[in-house]
């Protein structure tokens, strides 16, 4: 919001100051940060990380659950004896009443404790919490790369026929409603959900940075989508094709409702039993942190537009949106983030344009004084 | 109001331009430099804030920082006696606590005149301290 107001305010156009334009940006996108971190950075991470979990704590429910389906199906398609086919559904139908009972129990006590740790973080100032979940999410995102190329190398074959897929999927008129279009705006929806890239969020955190060189701080920063989004998305994708489970027919329900956490427990179980508990753990710690690290962007938001002391009442919203997002389908949070966090690109996307040639004569300095020798070699501290 | 010199006088200090002449508004009321009591206020940091997490940044190390900061601002020879001081919280509570705390006779302070919504969401910080200040305030306007 800073650079929004204040950068904008050096920046003339016909003699014109930009002021009160930085001014109108910088409320506009506190106030839909504000949004996405209620959304994406909160509800949606708990949603997920819950699917994931309730997945894993129902793992042999589930397997029973697809291996009925598949029966159900041959017995229509093989006009199998009524009695039979009936025996077969009365038991999916029970296994699904008892999946929805536990999830009543579930969802909730999962919103709770998910809101008591992260409350213990940010209003109880717990730091060793986030700290320790910091720490440790590095290496769960290895291990997840890990699973993912383990799966990969088992289905190594698969690999050329999984892209030839998401590509003609992506585009032929079957792909998805809207063809061509469509599937764009699905992609660039989810690539911007995941990383970010031009919703001006991570910038919050990156202006917390300890550095002298903000285009050094800006080149770490162009690592992130790539390693997120290009690398983490696109074996995710591959890892979901090639256990096709993208194409089961019993997932038709996952893919409708979004459960894509669920869905990729789903597609590592497929090559080992274990995956999905590895996931489920990784996936808790990305959500915690996750939502740290949005608490943090809205809360910086809030207390701009509503000063420091209101800070708590930020907070308590917060954690009522990690309670709610447990307990409400993954579609509607997902809609409502999709909105925050691309609303979040406008006023951003608006102010980087108008204040590209102060970056670009900022990046020419830094250049120059680079090739010049001005910067010291980094000496590790001993 | 008397006008007899003040033995001890605080001025909030937030770096901007309007700060140093309220220093030296004060040191014409003051009877010695040493009286002055310069108070900067730094904001709580939050648990969340990516420095704390990773430990980088603490309370004792910003302080030491905006201490420099301020003494680095207020160089010329006629400051060298005032004292500088940096509290953390909300600035308005911190600075008439502070000059409780010190037996303060008079704070001195500057004014920036947050006007509609601003005003109404976060508040004047000078309406604070004249609210809560337990002696004589001075705010000075442009």
């Amino acid at each position: 919001m800073h650079y929004l107001r204040d950068g904008l305010t050096e920046i003339r156009v016909a003699g014109i100051s930009l002021r009160y334009v930085g001014v109108v940006l910088a409320i506009f996108f506190a106030v839909l940060c504000i949004g996405a971190s209620f959304g994406g950075g909160c509800a949606f991470q708990v949603n997920q990380s819950r699917g994931a979990l309730e997945y894993i704590l129902r793992q042999d429910t589930h397997n029973e659950l697809r291996s009925l389906h598949a029966r159900i199906n041959q017995a229509k398609s093989t006009h199998l004896a009524t009695n039979e086919l009936t025996a077969l559904t009365s038991r999916r139908d029970e296994l699904q009443q008892s999946n929805e009972k536990f999830a009543s129990y579930f969802r909730p006590a999962y919103g709770l404790v998910m809101a008591i740790f992260v409350g213990l973080v940010i209003i109880g100032g717990f730091r060793r919490i986030a700290a320790t979940a910091s720490r440790i999410v590095p290496s769960m995102c290895a291990l997840y790369v890990a699973m993912a190329i383990y799966v990969l190398i088992t289905n190594a074959g698969q690999i050329d026929d999984a892209f030839l897929a998401i590509w003609n999927g992506a585009f032929t008129a079957k792909g998805i409603t809207g063809g061509v279009l469509g599937v764009m705006v699905i992609g660039i929806k989810r690539a911007a959900f995941s990383n970010e890239a031009g919703v001006g969020s991570a910038s919050i955190a990156h202006a917390a940075a300890r550095t002298d060189e903000p285009i050094r701080e800006g080149f770490v920063a162009l690592l992130e989508p790539f390693i997120d989004t290009v690398v983490i998305c696109t074996m995710t994708g591959l890892v979901i094709v090639i256990s096709g489970q993208a194409l089961n027919s019993a997932n038709a329900d996952l893919i409708a409702n979004d459960e894509g956490a669920q869905l990729t427990a789903l597609a590592l179980e497929s090559v080992q039993s274990w995956f999905p508990l590895v996931l489920g753990v990784a996936v808790l710690l990305f959500a915690f942190s996750t939502m740290i690290s949005w608490s943090y962007y809205g809360e910086r938001c809030w207390t701009q537009l509503f000063g420091d002391r209101s800070s708590i009442v930020y907070k308590i919203l917060f954690l009522f949106c990690v309670f709610f997002g447990a307990i409400i389908t993954a579609t509607n949070v997902l809609q409502f983030s999709d909105l925050m966090i691309l609303a979040m690109a406008l006023p951003n996307i608006l102010g980087l344009l108008l204040l590209n040639g102060k970056v670009r004569a900022s990046l020419r300095d830094y250049w120059r004084r680079y090739r010049l020798g001005d910067f010291e070699p980094h000496q590790p501290v001993s | 109001m008397s006008w007899i010199p003040k033995q001890t006088v605080v001025v909030p200090f937030d770096f901007s331009e309007r700060s140093i002449p309220a220093v030296d508004t004060a040191l014409e009321l003051v009877a010695q430099p040493s009286g002055i009591h310069v108070i900067h206020v730094l904001p709580t940091l939050e648990p969340s804030e990516p420095g704390v997490i990773w430990s980088t940044i603490d309370n004792s190390g910003r302080t030491h920082h905006a201490e420099e900061a301020m003494k680095a601002k207020l160089a010329d020879a006629m400051y060298q006696s005032i004292n500088f001081d940096v509290e953390i919280g909300d600035p308005g509570h911190e600075v008439a606590e502070y000059a409780k705390r010190v037996s303060a006779e008079l704070i001195v302070l500057p004014s920036h005149g947050r006007t509609g919504i601003s005003r109404l969401f976060i508040g004047s910080v000078a309406e604070r301290i004249v609210r809560l200040a337990h002696c004589l305030v001075l705010v000075l306007r442009d």
